[in-house]
């Protein structure tokens, strides 16, 4: 059975072509044809989302780990999961949209204030008469966004954005992190795909602008990184060790300051990277720009500040008492449509709201495409509409004398759209085990937030505002959020979807040395709560699980 | 009403729990009753669990109720005496500070009547054979969610050998992503998937029988 020497695989419907040696993975090839093929747990065999249909001739023979996922159904329609599947034969490879990475929206604009340029930071390493130009990064663990500035008017020239390369050895952050300790040669490999994708990403920038104007590597001058502390740490080789095991300890938090050539990145000039401090293990340099951009660190009133995602992050500023306190908790992949049966990213197809009004339901997919799965906003939304309707009870608990509940084949469902609405034909449904995975992550979300608060003396009534932040807290519908309890309905607050504010102060940081030393201050200022060591945090949590008694009308 | 006791703990219903645990109390209701009382609305949360019908968040739920009512009892169980059916010592161990899924193992062992030793998060191997010392427990249930945490366990389990004591402990492992091959690497007897798998796995160790 065994073939030996190369063998050519197509992939669709991208219609890459790659030749590489037999015996190669499903997922190899894909590495190799450039694909960003979603692994979500690190080509483990573990997860069994990362399914794919081979076609031809040379289907491979299922392994263990392929029966237990795939039923005989699927496995004789060729379907196999791309990290186990071994090719040793010509083939072709339909990958489904739900697992290709480079499809997904790319959250890239934050506010769109103007910034302020200061002499500080002009490096005026270029040729003279050149309009020096710089950029920004955010590296986060599912993209990496960029945007060109020029230097000298805080201008913002093109944006652009790609998946981070790095989501083929895993999705989460751990199993990355796990890889890279593995010795010298694997934590290159990480730092390699960052590095090429930031180069990738300079590239695409200056092509961008240079339709409009010109624009040459050579006028570029400075690049400013931000991004949570394990892929700053993953940039620039640093040891992760600390990060994997308690007491979580960052190997460095320091603002760095290094030469663009010494990290990799080839550019013409002497160009220089400022990369932005750091808080903790967990609160990196991405919320200290988020703090920055949103100015909670000097603002005259009471605010809070959110990124949710795989880990969320929060910070509290009470001017008044000078205390700018943050904290992180680990609320999961669930809010990227992780851990839910027909959960997926946001990609074309994806349901990304539910409305539900006096004529039924109104979906709203990614791309006006038919549904094929639920996004993290649609999660949300679909979960606030069993919520609302009575399909759940204040435990979450799926009742089956509602409507639409019914039995599934692991347990009761929830059927949200039928399968002749749907674009993939089969139903769409929510799980009691998606809801109890929602409950989990909103908990994580919610009982940090009141943690804080409870530590702070801070009453709901006190904030006056809500910010935000990253891709998911950007698309999620507040109103939703709050009626599942994820966030405290506050009642003098404004809530402000703020975009990719990690971006905006990493771009605010590029131009700008008193903001550099403003966040400078803000990551010494900053005072880190553990939140585990809170007594009643667990209890907190527990609380947080349910759904609030009263449901809004 | 101490069968609706139990039923109000079955459904969750912190509320209602503490008010007639409270009312019993000042009625003059031994504490020990009442504790069994909710032992038995434990054992049908767990098999709730078991059928799908509760999940994780639910769980944790029940094992805050149960901690709420342990306070309340408290000072009336100090001098009543209930025959513990066994030992267990449990913690998370070194490098590793996961504790929700510890602490839901840790009430319904607790609920089961088990004399339950909990040594928290983070725990260095010599804490657990220093305990196993102490408590002449026979059952050890190591918990650990991250990858690493699996080298720790399996330190644990080379100390405990070294002391002499692994004739003497069973040792089971959980945790997100413990199975068999971890369990046979780390050196454990067995491994479970959930904390009803943990409790199965001390009652029939400890030879107190298994609820269907």
């Amino acid at each position: 059975m065994k073939a030996s020497g190369s063998i050519r695989i197509a992939f669709q419907p991208v219609g890459t072509r790659v030749e590489v040696n037999a015996g190669s993975t499903v997922l190899e090839a894909g590495r190799e044809a450039g694909l960003i093929l979603a692994a979500n747990c690190g080509g483990n065999g573990l997860c069994g989302r990362c399914r794919v249909t081979v076609l031809g001739d040379n289907i491979p023979v299922p392994t263990e780990a392929e029966r237990q996922a795939l039923n005989q159904e699927e496995l004789e329609a060729g379907q196999r999961l791309a990290c186990r599947a071994h090719l040793h034969g010509d083939a072709g490879v339909h990958i489904p949209r739900t697992m290709l990475g480079n499809q997904q929206r790319l959250q890239l604009e934050g506010g769109m204030e103007k910034l302020s340029v200061d002499a500080g930071v002009l490096r005026h390493n270029i040729a003279p008469d050149t309009r020096p130009l710089g950029v920004a990064v955010d590296i986060g663990c599912t993209k990496i966004a960029a945007y060109l500035l020029d230097l000298e008017t805080g201008d913002q020239l093109a944006a652009c954005g790609m998946p981070n390369p790095q989501i083929s050895y895993g999705e989460d952050l751990i199993s990355r992190l796990v890889y890279a300790r593995k010795g010298g040669k694997q934590a290159r490999e990480l730092s390699g795909c960052v590095r090429n994708g930031i180069s990738k990403l300079i590239e695409e920038l200056l092509d961008a602008r240079a339709e409009h104007a010109s624009a040459k590597p050579e006028q570029l001058a400075d690049l400013c990184v931000v991004g949570n502390t394990a892929m700053i740490h993953l940039l620039l080789e640093l040891p992760v060790d600390g990060l994997l095991v308690a007491p979580f300890v960052a190997a460095s938090t320091a603002a760095v300051d290094i030469r663009a050539g010494d990290i990799g990145i080839e550019l013409p000039g002497d160009v220089q990277v400022h990369v932005l401090p750091a808080i903790g293990a967990f609160v990196g340099a991405d919320h200290v720009a988020m703090i920055l951009a949103n100015g909670l660190h000097n603002c005259s009133h009471v605010s809070l500040g959110i990124d949710i995602g795989t880990n969320t992050e929060i910070a509290l500023s009470k001017p008044e008492h000078g205390l700018l306190l943050t904290a992180s908790c680990p609320a999961g992949p669930t809010f990227e449509g992780g851990h839910i049966r027909h959960g997926m990213r946001a990609a074309p197809g994806a349901i990304e709201k539910i409305k539900h009004g006096p004529d039924g339901l109104s979906l709203t997919t990614i791309g006006n495409e038919l549904p094929v799965g639920l996004c993290g906003s649609g999660v949300i939304d679909a979960v606030a509409l069993l919520w609302h309707t009575g399909a759940i009870d204040y435990r979450g608990h799926l009742q089956p004398d509602q409507a639409g509940v019914r039995q599934g084949d692991s347990g009761r469902e929830y059927l949200l759209v039928e399968a002749k609405n749907t674009g993939h034909g089969k139903d769409i449904v929510i799980t009691q085990q998606d809801i109890s995975e929602v409950q989990l992550a909103k908990a994580a979300v919610a009982a940090s937030i009141r943690t804080l608060l409870t530590l702070s003396n801070t009453n709901d009534e006190d904030i006056e505002e809500l910010v935000l932040a990253g891709a998911f807290g950007s698309y999620l519908d507040v109103d939703s959020s709050i009626e599942i309890g994820l966030l405290p309905g506050l009642p003098n607050a404004t809530y402000l979807q703020a975009g990719n504010a990690a971006g905006t102060g990493a771009k605010m940081a590029l131009v700008s040395s008193e903001m550099r030393a403003q966040a400078e201050q803000i990551a010494r200022r900053a005072v880190r709560i553990d939140l585990k060591q809170q007594k009643n945090f667990n209890r907190e949590l527990a609380l947080a699980t349910r759904f609030p008694k009263e449901r809004l009308t | 009403m101490l069968e609706q006791l139990i039923k109000a703990l079955a459904e969750l219903e912190e509320d209602q729990v503490l008010d007639i645990v409270r009312k019993e109390l000042a009625g003059g209701t031994e504490a020990l009753s009442i504790l069994q009382a909710c032992q038995q609305g434990m054992t049908e949360v767990g098999d709730r669990f078991e059928k799908s019908e509760y999940f994780v968040s639910d769980l944790m739920m029940s094992g805050e109720i149960f901690k709420q009512v342990g306070e309340l009892l408290e000072p009336g169980l100090e001098s009543a005496t209930q025959v513990s059916a066994g030992a267990v010592v449990i913690g998370t161990v070194q490098g590793d500070i996961h504790d929700i899924g510890k602490d839901i193992v840790v009430n319904m062992l607790k609920s089961a009547n088990l004399d339950v030793t909990d040594l928290g998060v983070d725990v260095p191997p010599a804490q657990f054979v220093d305990a196993l010392k102490e408590t002449d427990a026979s059952v050890l249930a190591m918990s650990g969610l991250l990858t690493l945490a699996f080298d720790s366990m399996q330190e644990t389990v080379s100390l405990i050998e070294a002391a002499g004591l692994r004739d003497k402990v069973r040792i089971m492992i959980g945790g997100g992503p413990v199975d068999g091959g971890v369990c046979r690497v780390v050196g454990a007897d067995d491994w479970g998937a959930d904390a009803q798998a943990a409790v199965r796995l001390a009652k029939t160790w400890l030879e107190i029988g298994v609820q269907a």
